[in-house]
């Protein structure tokens, strides 16, 4: 075999792997078409559905959020062994003069509570209208999914939130919780 | 062969049809956060202790009792518990029935604050509860009140229950705590 034939025969095969790995290069890649979603002038609006303050909210240490979509309270409290029953920490009002909302409050997560939690026996939250009946189910605070169930707030209409919060015997004053709800508003 | 594919491409464009439709029925969803941070436990500013009348128990952290009396030994126990303000903030009180056993054996009780002025928070007349939540009553601060019982009378042998909340309201709110006294009545 003379020099000539070497060199062919390492050049075929050097072409055949420069050809596998095109082949192979070929079949990984991807096609791709682009579409296009255009959205014009998405704009702010004042949410028609908003916290507002209750008759409990100083004493619970209430902030509104700007807008009206959050509330936070940095005061609530209770005794070891007695239930602390704050029957209206905020409301939520519907600002709409003609339509009713669908909300629903709700404990989304496991997530959603944290702390001393073994330490608490429980929190309930209840929603009630302006005549002191209860609308929906009650929350129990560290059930994961546990909600008022979906509700029809209706138009120009205040609900107040209760909270009731009982702490187990024995427990120190050092402990503390925090939670988290979610008010979900379907419609707008 | 080429109708296999073809049936296929069917497949692949139904399901991307779907995809496609779904977003137009799905729904408007704005959320919004309520948040509690810091949820605290505190010694209590109230607590219950024991009187110097018929037999009671006070349970942990001095906010829940149990009273013992008898119709047939006396009428009237004052006092079966306190009530002591430890703060200097002031509360209103006042007494609520939540549950009863066995009252028709009673022909007259009745449970009362006092200390200086008297206030009838629960009546029992005729074996029926007549006033099962009383008025508000000022606990001002660092300052004691009393729970008697008087004009008990029963009509019959056995045992009687009042299962009675004591609710401690922060005043101009609708803020409270809840203690839980059980009446035991023989």
């Amino acid at each position: 075999m003379n020099a000539r034939t070497i060199l062919r025969s390492k050049a075929l095969k050097l072409l055949s792997l420069l050809l596998i790995s095109m082949a192979i290069a070929a079949a990984s890649a991807s096609v791709y078409n682009y579409m296009y979603m255009q959205s014009l002038e998405i704009s702010v609006e004042a949410a028609d559905v908003r916290f507002v303050t209750g008759t409990d909210s100083t004493v619970a240490g209430a902030t509104i959020g700007t807008n009206g979509t959050y509330v936070s309270f940095n005061s609530m409290a209770g005794w070891p062994n007695s239930t602390r029953v704050y029957q209206d920490v905020a409301g939520i009002q519907n600002f709409n003069s003609t339509s009713a909302y669908t909300i629903e409050l709700k404990f989304d997560q496991a997530g959603d509570w944290s702390g001393d939690t073994p330490d608490i026996d429980y929190i309930y939250v209840k929603v009630f209208n302006s005549t002191d009946i209860q609308q929906g189910a009650t929350i129990t605070v560290g059930t994961t999914g546990s909600s008022t169930g979906t509700l029809s707030l209706p138009a120009s209409t205040t609900w107040r939130v209760q909270w009731e919060i009982k702490w187990k015997a024995g427990t120190l004053s050092t402990k503390n919780v925090t939670v988290k709800l979610t008010l979900i508003v379907t419609g707008g | 062969m080429q109708g296999h594919i073809r049936g296929r491409l069917v497949i692949v464009n139904i399901f991307l049809l779907v995809a496609l439709l779904s977003p137009a029925n799905g729904s408007v969803l704005n959320v919004s956060y309520s948040l509690a941070s810091l949820i605290s436990a505190e010694m209590p500013k109230v607590v219950l202790q024991s009187g110097t009348a018929g037999t009671s128990f006070i349970y942990a952290n001095s906010t829940s009792a149990k009273v013992s009396v008898s119709a047939s030994e006396a009428p009237t126990y004052d006092y079966v518990l306190k009530i002591n303000n430890t703060v200097t903030n002031a509360w209103k009180i006042n007494l609520k029935v939540y549950n009863s056993f066995n009252i028709d054996r009673l022909s007259n009780a009745t449970i009362c604050f006092h200390d200086g002025t008297t206030s009838d928070q629960i009546i029992i007349s005729g074996g029926v509860i007549t006033q099962s939540e009383g008025p508000q009553y000022d606990l001002p601060e660092n300052a004691t009140r009393y729970i008697s019982i008087v004009n008990l009378y029963a009509s019959t042998s056995g045992t009687s229950y009042l299962y009675v909340y004591l609710k401690i309201l922060v005043p101009s709110t609708s803020t409270y705590s809840v203690f839980i006294i059980t009446f035991e009545i023989t």
